[in-house]
């Protein structure tokens, strides 16, 4: 009796965490969730603005992104949240998507097509804690010692993206399937890649010469007119799909299964490369004859530190998207109420890892809901998300929320922050 | 409560709307501090970047010598770099008195010698290495005149000097005047006259007749003449014969020494030196000279030390050299320890040495009886020959050197805040080394010190003097932030570097594998920014 008691308790526990939960729709926009409606257009305007890391508190790389000086004060707050191997992950994404659900076309129902321009930027970074302490304290904590500053990869990202797709919607026993798929021309304008599969770094005592073993390469897009926003040059042209399958059922289980962002990019010939594999004994500038040092100009330059090997430019590169796998299982165990909400995603090509979450959506009528999620993975550890969604006025519903709400709680302490919006209408 | 709703997500939209463009605005750079562990130079001083290839000598067991080695070469004892310019005048008048010639007719055949204005030298044979002959004649007969002028004792190729010319008509356009420039260059001159028993006699012969050009008889009054002007122009011998007479001559000069210009104060004790003179004498006289005084001057402590040795102060006869063949007389002097006080004239660290001298030419007469001979490639020769070996001690030897630091070659103001340096040194010279280093203002005038003195230990030498370990000393260096705007902003700094040999007054001999490696690491407060 006890133990059921604990396990009534537990669950009621859980569920009431659950309460509100609704996951992050930043990713939702893709899906059709206009099946229930009897409109047949439907437009989307939305944002995303969410960063995440497993270490990093949102004061050092806020302070960082800001600008200005970062005390010692900022940087050993970070320190302090570092782990052997550090993630960090940022996604700002704005668009708009156009939906128009046929009702028959060459006597076929069910088919529905959709748009979408989006701008899109992405980063994700993963350091080990050295280099973090190497590049923002300095390797003089590491007499020596050796530094290992591999595992080390940075990508960003900055493109456009116009889509087209179209939708299939069946109706077998009961049961709603609906198929999509997107085609997505991507306009590429500013990328840099860094991946350091090996890098020791040793320095010898009083600095007397440091050794430096490394194997990596750098890619980067030319800085030309970078402060451009509007119009923006074009320095990269790709490709992506996005494909997703949706099924309803008439007990209200929602199952949708995405691939997204399955795509590349290719950068043209402006693009500058850097490729490194050697080991480097550094033992100070060499001056021939220190009679005439006045003739011989002592260069404390950081090139000759940077020249470790091969550097090609105008040499082009291709970047493979960090392209999602997502799972979601969404059921509405009050109909009209409460949905509870179980996610599941993964992104390829990316720092990040395997992520889950569970949460619920409360309808506070019908047109007033809240969604509270927390989740596991990605580029962090845990995080929470909230969502609140009002109609207002005949036609719009106005969506905003937060994929970190953490960062909203302790904005300071907490390793991640978010804000999500979005507009809809159906008419 | 819809109301309520409203604004409250209308202000939740904006304030969304607010934080999501915030984020596009341009931001400002990034910057941090962080502390950059490393080397910053190396560099090796040894004796070879110390002293010029050219001043130092290796000895067989590797230990060095400092030698000074200079030719000095002179003929100025005889004066025949250039013989004077001399012109010669004659004005030949037609001996027949008023009569008529042909074409081709001679009226003129006339040897002659002059008298060349060479003095005190008495030449009786000269070949020329260089000169001219400048020609000016004028005709004052009414018909052209060729002229054959030739020089018989000025011999080339085993012919006599020549020339040819037909001078113009008197009448003509240009009144007779005839002008010309001829070579001498490789003739070789007899000035003994036409007697052969005289000096400075140039012999000459004038031939002259009316031209085959002319246009008919040519009528000659008593009163027509043919006037010839020569002369002998920068004239300058290879070979000289005769008695060169006598002279005598004192002077007195000195020679500017910059060897020890960067040394301020202290003293060092030479173990020994030798300075050896080689006189040859190769022209055909005799010379008497000798050394009025020598005296190593040192301008900065006002201290001057003369030399003592027995050539000072007193003449010596230097013979002549001897032709066919040539050989010339030779002398040798050599100043050491034992000697004289050579020593003490170098650890004087002389700014000048001053020196007057005296010579005289043939002081025993014409006693070669007029065979006195120069060759002006051959003259006298001095090889004098410093030899110090580096075998010294030294006490508070202090060197200075200005560093000028230019623009590039420190960071920027913004990129390095302080730095904590370390110069790390591995000596194998047996010599301690005291290094300050003083901030100069733009007038180079010290302002103030940039760190406590810093020692560099000698290494210390085996019992037979040599060093064989090396001696490393590490010197930190601290650098404030303070400082080094003063750094960035002179940019002139003063090096001083006091030198003390270990196990003073004992001398060590410095060997050609010594050497001072210096690495200067840093540990750099470095503003790092990002954009």
């Amino acid at each position: 009796m006890k133990s059921n008691q604990l396990f009534n308790s537990i669950f009621l526990a859980i569920i009431l965490s659950l309460f509100f939960a609704f996951n992050a729709y930043s990713q939702n926009v893709f899906y059709n969730d206009s099946l229930n409606s009897k409109k047949h257009f439907n437009i989307e305007f939305f944002g995303n603005l969410t960063a995440k890391s497993n270490a990093f508190p949102n004061s050092f790389y806020t302070d960082f992104y800001e600008g200005g000086y970062l005390s010692d004060e900022v940087k050993q707050t970070a320190a302090k949240e570092l782990k052997n191997v550090n993630r960090f992950g940022v996604d700002a994404d704005m668009g708009l998507v156009f939906r128009h659900s046929l009702d028959t076309i060459f006597k076929q129902t069910g088919w529905g097509y959709t748009a979408r321009i989006a701008e899109r930027r992405h980063l994700n970074l993963e350091m080990t804690k050295d280099f973090f302490n190497v590049g923002f304290f300095g390797n003089a904590m590491y007499e020596n010692k050796t530094a290992t500053l591999a595992n080390f990869q940075l990508d960003f990202i900055s493109y456009q993206q116009i889509g087209l797709g179209i939708e299939k919607t069946l109706l077998m026993k009961e049961n709603t399937h609906q198929v999509g798929i997107m085609a997505n021309f991507l306009n590429g304008r500013n990328a840099q890649r860094a991946l350091i599969n090996k890098a020791n770094l040793y320095t010898a005592t009083d600095g007397e010469y440091l050794n430096l073993e490394i194997e990596g390469k750098y890619n980067r897009t030319d800085t030309l007119k970078n402060n451009q926003i509007i119009p923006n040059p074009s320095k990269g042209v790709g490709f992506s799909i996005d494909m997703y399958y949706q099924l309803i059922t008439k007990e209200n289980h929602k199952l949708q299964i995405a691939v997204l962002d399955f795509g590349y990019l290719y950068w043209k010939n402006s693009a500058i490369a850097y490729n490194y594999d050697t080991l480097f004994r550094f033992e100070g500038i060499n001056i021939p004859n220190l009679i005439s040092i006045n003739d011989s100009l002592i260069k404390l330059s950081s090139d000759s530190l940077l020249d470790l090997g091969k550097r090609n430019t105008n040499k082009s590169f291709r970047t493979v998207l960090p392209s999602w796998l997502q799972v979601t299982y969404n059921h509405n165990l009050i109909p009209g109420k409460l949905a509870l909400n179980f996610q599941g995603r993964y992104r390829f090509n990316d720092v990040y890892m395997p992520f889950m979450a569970v949460g619920a959506t409360y309808f506070y009528n019908k047109n007033t809901s809240a969604s509270l999620s927390v989740g596991y993975g990605g580029y962090g550890n845990f995080n929470y998300s909230l969502s609140l969604q009002q109609r207002v006025w005949k036609y719009f519903t106005v969506g905003v929320g937060t994929n970190q709400l953490e960062g909203l709680v302790l904005p300071k302490k907490a390793s991640g922050q978010s804000v999500v919006f979005s507009i809809k209408s159906w008419f | 409560m819809s109301k309520y709703k409203i604004k409250l997500f209308q202000f939740i939209f904006i304030v969304t709307g607010i934080l999501f463009f915030n984020s596009c605005k341009k931001r400002e750079a990034t910057d941090w501090d962080s502390n950059l562990l490393g080397p910053l130079f190396k560099t090796s001083l040894s004796i070879d970047q110390i002293l010029p290839d050219s001043l130092t000598q290796i000895n067989a067991d590797n230990s060095i010598n400092v030698v000074y080695d200079d030719l000095f070469t002179s003929s100025g004892f005889v004066n025949t770099q250039q013989l004077p310019d001399t012109a010669i005048v004659k004005y030949f008048t037609i001996p027949f008195g008023s009569i008529f010639l042909n074409p081709g007719d001679n009226f003129l055949d006339l040897t002659e010698e002059t008298k060349l204005n060479f003095e005190p030298l008495e030449l009786s044979r000269l070949i020329v290495k260089s000169g001219e002959i400048e020609v000016k004649i004028l005709n004052k007969i009414n018909q052209p005149v060729d002229v054959t002028y030739i020089l018989p004792k000025a011999i080339k190729d085993g012919l006599p000097y020549t020339f040819n010319a037909t001078i113009p008509a008197y009448n003509s356009s240009n009144g007779g005047n005839y002008s010309a420039t001829f070579t001498l260059d490789g003739y070789d001159v007899d000035l003994r006259g036409i007697s052969g028993a005289n000096v400075n006699r140039l012999v000459t012969h004038l031939i002259a007749s009316v031209s085959n050009t002319a246009s008919g008889l040519a009528q000659i009054f008593s009163t027509d003449s043919l006037s010839v002007s020569l002369k002998l122009k920068s004239i300058v011998p290879y070979y000289a014969k005769g008695y060169f007479g006598q002279s005598k001559d004192t002077s007195s000069t000195n020679s500017r020494l910059t060897l020890f210009d960067r040394i301020v104060a202290g003293n060092f004790s030479l173990q020994e030196a030798k300075l050896n003179l080689d006189i040859k004498n190769g022209i055909g006289a005799d010379i008497r000279a000798g050394l009025i005084s020598f005296t190593s001057v040192n301008n900065k402590t006002g201290n001057s030390i003369a030399l003592q040795h027995t050539s000072v102060a007193q003449t010596f006869n230097v013979h002549r050299a001897t032709d066919n063949p040539f050989t010339p007389s030779l002398y040798s002097f050599e100043y050491n320890n034992t000697n004289s006080n050579l020593v003490n004239l170098l650890e004087n660290m002389p700014t000048n040495f001053n020196y007057s001298y005296a010579t005289e030419l043939n002081p025993f007469g014409n006693i070669a009886n007029g065979n006195d001979f120069v060759y002006t490639d051959k003259a006298i020769e001095a090889r004098v020959r410093l030899d110090i070996p580096l075998h010294f001690s030294s006490t508070n030897l202090t060197l200075v050197d200005t560093i000028y630091l230019q623009k590039d070659t420190i960071p920027e103001h913004n990129t390095v805040k302080s730095a904590v340096l370390k110069l790390i040194a591995v000596n194998s010279f047996p010599f301690d080394a005291d290094v300050k280093f003083y901030l100069l203002d733009n007038n180079l005038q010290k302002q103030e010190q940039l760190m406590d003195k810093t020692t560099i230990m000698a290494a210390t030498p085996d019992t037979d003097g040599k060093v064989r370990t090396t001696q490393e000393s590490r010197l930190p260096i601290t650098i404030s932030n303070e400082l080094l705007n003063k750094l960035l902003e002179k940019r002139k700094v003063l090096a001083v570097v006091t030198i003390n040999t270990i196990n003073n007054p004992m001398k060590y001999k410095i060997y050609h594998d010594y050497k001072l490696d210096l690495k200067m690491t840093g540990n750099l407060l470095f503003n790092v920014q990002v954009k």
